[in-house]
């Protein structure tokens, strides 16, 4: 079925309705954000922000979209199917993604597959590298990945209308629209994405087989103020996931996952004179079948839930700011093979900053009680400096953890309820060169990051895997960062450079850790002029070992990647985006995971419209 | 196990029940090719594959790994390979996660056949007057899906298939019968154990017989059939499927795993330790040959033979890495070891 005929036709219908009320516009331009501590309580770390329009250019999943211009390297299993992060070298529990402030890693595993999430619909996207788990609790220990609904009280109603087909019978569609008045602000979106995704293996007589998916995501925010010092704020996600898991040998019995995860928050925000109190109530369910075999469906499950009272103080005093945190976060867990359990955890933080001068300084600290297991005490130091105009220095230190998952304590048979958090203390330092405007901008960043008390799944003397508090692993690395902008008269340049070191070593062995590059280097170049743009990028994930031992037969081979795109806007029709993209332009053959090739040259084509 | 997803657990837990080696040569081989003189090695790898067969010289002087796929290039023995099994001079490589059998030259790996369609998670088989039964557990979640798979060793067709009733694992012949061992189902809160006793003449399951729990050893030899349980040994009796014989475990030890005859020995393994007793003895001896405390971070026994009074141990070590094989004498000296490929589980000798 061609889906981009039927949005099209949608889209012109919802176009007419809604351009009658461009003209009652009142520019207010108040942003409102419900991750209040991202950008206050960062000091010290080198945040990256991914606008909306970026979300929406980029085809895919948040894995797609995040292996350019990011430090992290994300391996999957075939395109599409299962995705996990190594963030700064370490393991895929120790990314934590973060929805409007909330930790939403998985409790059954605790980790995010970032193939399970459709970012399009966000509106602003944040990466934040390094330790977070004073703020963002379990899992923020490589960094952290932050989605984030944006609500305005300007009178404005827009909407985007977007239909990408291309390769594979592969269709991704967006709708997106909001609107508001000086009280009321509401915003939605609707996000499909779906493939047959039966690529040809690059170099092979093989196909991709089994590898189909469909997946739905909606969000929805409304706030209401109530009067100047009070406002009523609801965040509201959906995803509904189908995936077939792609076979390594086309014997295999076909496989399939489905999941499900809605996420809701209702927050209160009572502004009291020099105070700012917040208090919000979260609710999180996930959910996930998976069927063995197809031929013979008999799907196994499980599902969590999570329940979250959070109350939070911001105080601003002279040069301070301060932020004073409790929560109450009980979850739930049952399903085909861990038992039905539930966890209490109750946590309290106090983050303080204060201003002096050209230093911005920040110390935070964090205690959690769990009923489960013992937590560590949680810090995090850091301190920005500026020189000059153009020179200024970031460092940051502090100590993070992951918490033992629900799979870890309650695995039918294996679970272990002694297990400890893993910890991690780690320290690191920038150096950001800009000029004055901001649009040239170059930094360096060292981290060292030592961890202890890895969880680990390994046999027990009677062959039954158990998790264990076994591995240390350092990790320490160099990142790179370019941003660049030019203007000639009507042209104008885009370049984003990004360079990675990584090591990441069992301390035990000496070994670099599996599927983790110690080169990764990206760019993008944009080129518009008037409504027309070209861009073009290129991306290097050097050699990974497949063996923990390091075995050097058992590697996959670095590749360099090259994707390019051309645009053009028409502004008679609606301000119609039309762009025809080439992925893996050089066909070249590679792969993430040992047996699991991903596709080799492919094209979309892409209408969007903004009303 | 980064790419540990729930799922993992399910399987892997499912496959590590342990293996051995069924030799069912029934006919003079002349053994000519690059891997006549020696041990094969199976390394049943992961989830994305690395499976893999490795080749350790009689001399112990090397190892070549990854045989299968030096001899055939850009093939691959598939998902999980289980276990092996000859014929004359063939080999018959089952691969339980994808699905196929590959049947190749035994002595110089060049690939025959894949053997695929109506096999579903094979595990074992052995050679019966021409044809070759090999069992196949299905869902592992079920255990009345699991069947035995009838091929034919002429047009390497299965021909048949027939349920068991129970989950099926080992299987061995003796006397013309073929035994199947049934460990109790994955997870089960009621673990039980027992032998199914297939008839090839008249294609029935005579008879189930009821045995201790953790049944993990099945062994034919000298017209009856070695079982090892919970209990101890027992002793089938191929006739009339009794329990003729059984020898109690020794009390000091938990569990007796990997049972191999040879000589007039019987081996058997309790956690790292490797035991012996005469089978004439009537008891079980409780005194390791020697303890094999793993070498390896980690590392765990997962694959056990003997061959003319030497050990063969594999230990996969965290299951990520390249395994080991550890060789030693038969007074328990370490005569050598070498790296293989990822989880070595079973040893099979030329």
């Amino acid at each position: 079925m061609n889906y981009s005929i039927i949005y099209s036709a949608l889209a012109c219908f919802i176009t007419t309705l809604s351009y009658s009320q461009l003209d009652s516009i009142q520019r207010l331009d108040e942003v409102f954000v419900v991750d209040r501590q991202i950008n206050r309580f960062s000091t010290g770390q080198l945040l990256q922000d991914i606008l909306s329009s970026t979300l929406q250019d980029s085809p895919g999943t948040l894995t797609d979209l995040l292996q350019q211009n990011n430090p992290i390297f994300l391996r999957q299993n075939g395109y599409g199917m299962v995705s996990s992060p190594s963030f700064r070298g370490t393991t895929a529990q120790q990314t934590a993604v973060v929805w409007n402030g909330f930790n939403i890693n998985s409790q059954l595993n605790g980790q995010t597959d970032f193939n399970t999430l459709l970012v399009d619909g966000f509106d602003e996207l944040s990466v934040r590298p390094g330790g977070g788990s004073v703020i963002y609790g379990t899992g923020a220990i490589g960094g952290s990945v932050h989605l984030k609904n944006e609500l305005k009280f300007n009178g404005e109603t827009k909407g985007t209308l977007s239909a990408r087909a291309g390769s594979f019978s592969t269709y991704q569609n967006l709708l997106k629209a909001s609107t508001s008045t000086d009280k009321w602000s509401l915003s939605l979106s609707l996000s499909r994405f779906s493939s047959e995704n039966d690529y040809d293996w690059p170099g092979t007589s093989r196909q991709n087989l089994n590898g189909e998916f469909e997946h739905y995501n909606a969000n929805f925010s409304l706030s209401r103020k109530l009067n100047t010092n009070n406002r009523i704020t609801y965040h509201g996600m959906y995803f509904n996931g189908d995936r077939n898991f792609s076979l390594v040998f086309p014997s295999d019995p076909p496989s399939s996952y489905f999941n499900e995860d809605h996420r809701h928050l209702l927050e209160w925000e009572s502004q009291l004179s020099d105070v700012t109190s917040i208090l919000k109530f979260a609710f999180f369910n996930e959910d996930f079948r998976y069927t063995a075999d197809t031929r013979t469906p008999r799907p196994t499950g499980a599902s969590a839930q999570t329940l979250l009272a959070r109350y939070s103080l911001f105080y601003t005093y002279k040069a301070f700011d301060f932020n004073v945190l409790s929560e109450y976060n009980y979850s739930s867990a049952s399903g085909d093979n861990v038992l039905s359990e539930s966890r209490n955890i109750a946590s309290f933080a106090f983050l303080t900053k204060h201003h002096w001068k050209k230093l911005t300084s920040e110390v935070s600290v964090r205690q959690e009680y769990s009923d489960v297991y013992d937590s560590p005490f949680l810090f995090s130091g850091g301190l920005n400096y500026k020189f000059s105009e153009v020179i200024s220095a970031k460092a940051n230190v502090s100590k993070n953890f992951r918490i033992p998952t629900f799979n870890d304590l309650y695995w039918e048979g294996s679970g272990r309820t002694d297990l400890l958090p893993e910890t991690s203390n780690q320290i690191e330092a920038s150096l950001i060169l800009s000029d004055p405007e901001n649009t040239h901008q170059l930094s360096f960043t060292g981290y060292y990051n030592d961890i202890t008390n890895l969880i680990r799944w390994i046999p027990n003397s009677s062959n039954v895997w158990q998790p264990e508090n076994v591995d240390e692993v350092e990790t320490y690395g160099l990142e790179a960062n370019l941003s660049s902008s030019y203007e000639f008269g009507m042209h104008t340049f885009d370049l984003r450079s990004l360079y990675a070191y990584t090591i990441s070593e069992n301390k035990q062995t000496g070994f670099q850790l599996t599927y983790v590059p110690k080169h990764k280097v990206t760019n993008s170049l944009t080129y518009s002029i008037d409504r027309f743009s070209v861009d073009v990028q290129n991306l290097y994930n050097g050699e990974v070992f497949t063996r923990s031992n390091n075995s050097a037969g058992d590697v996959l081979e670095d590749y360099w990647l090259w994707n390019a795109g051309i645009s053009y806007t028409f502004p008679k029709l609606q301000n119609l985006k039309l762009s025809f993209q080439v992925r893996n332009v050089g066909d070249i053959a590679y792969q993430t995971i040992e047996n699991r090739p991903l596709p080799g040259r492919h094209f979309f084509i892409k209408t969007q419209i903004n009303f | 196990m980064n790419k540990y997803s729930t799922l993992f657990l399910l399987f892997f837990s499912a496959f590590i029940i342990s293996c051995s080696s069924d030799d069912d040569i029934t006919e003079p081989v002349i053994p000519d090719g690059d891997f006549a003189n020696g041990t094969l090695i199976l390394n049943e790898g992961g989830f994305s594959g690395g499976s893999s067969v490795s080749f350790i010289s009689n001399d112990l002087s090397e190892v070549e790994n990854s045989i299968f796929e030096n001899t055939n290039p850009g093939q691959s023995v598939g998902l999980f390979p289980q276990s092996i099994f000859f014929d004359g001079d063939r080999a018959f490589i089952i691969s339980n996660g994808s699905n196929i059998i590959s049947v190749v030259n035994r002595f110089t790996f060049e690939l025959i056949e894949t053997i695929d369609g109506d096999l579903d998670v094979p595990r074992y088989g052995t050679v019966l007057n021409g044809k070759v039964y090999v069992t196949n557990q299905a869902a592992f979640d079920s255990d009345q899906d699991d069947f035995i798979a009838v091929i034919d060793l002429e047009t390497l067709q299965v021909q048949e298939t027939f349920l068991v009733g129970a989950v099926a694992n080992h299987i061995v012949n003796s006397n013309g019968i073929i035994f199947i061992q049934n460990p109790s189902l994955f997870g089960s809160e009621n673990p039980v154990s027992s032998i199914s006793v297939f008839d090839p003449s008249s294609n029935n399951i005579d008879e189930v017989i009821q045995v201790g729990d953790d049944l993990n050893s099945l062994k034919a030899f000298n017209n009856n059939v070695y079982a090892l349980d919970d209990d101890g040994l027992k002793i089938i009796n191929t006739v009339d499927f009794s329990i003729e014989t059984v020898i109690n475990k020794p009390s000091n030890l938990t569990s007796l795993n990997n049972l191999r005859i040879e000589s007039g020995q019987m081996y058997y393994t309790s956690g790292n330790a490797v035991y012996s007793s005469s089978i004439s003895s009537g008891e079980l001896s409780s005194e390791p040959i020697f303890d094999y405390g793993s070498e390896l971070a980690n590392g765990a026994l997962y694959g056990f033979d003997v061959h003319e009074g030497q050990f063969y141990l594999a230990d996969a070590g965290d299951f990520a890495s390249d395994g080991t094989v550890f060789i030693y004498s038969s007074s328990g000296d370490l005569l050598a070891d070498f790296t293989v490929g990822l989880n070595p589980n079973g040893f099979y000798f030329q």
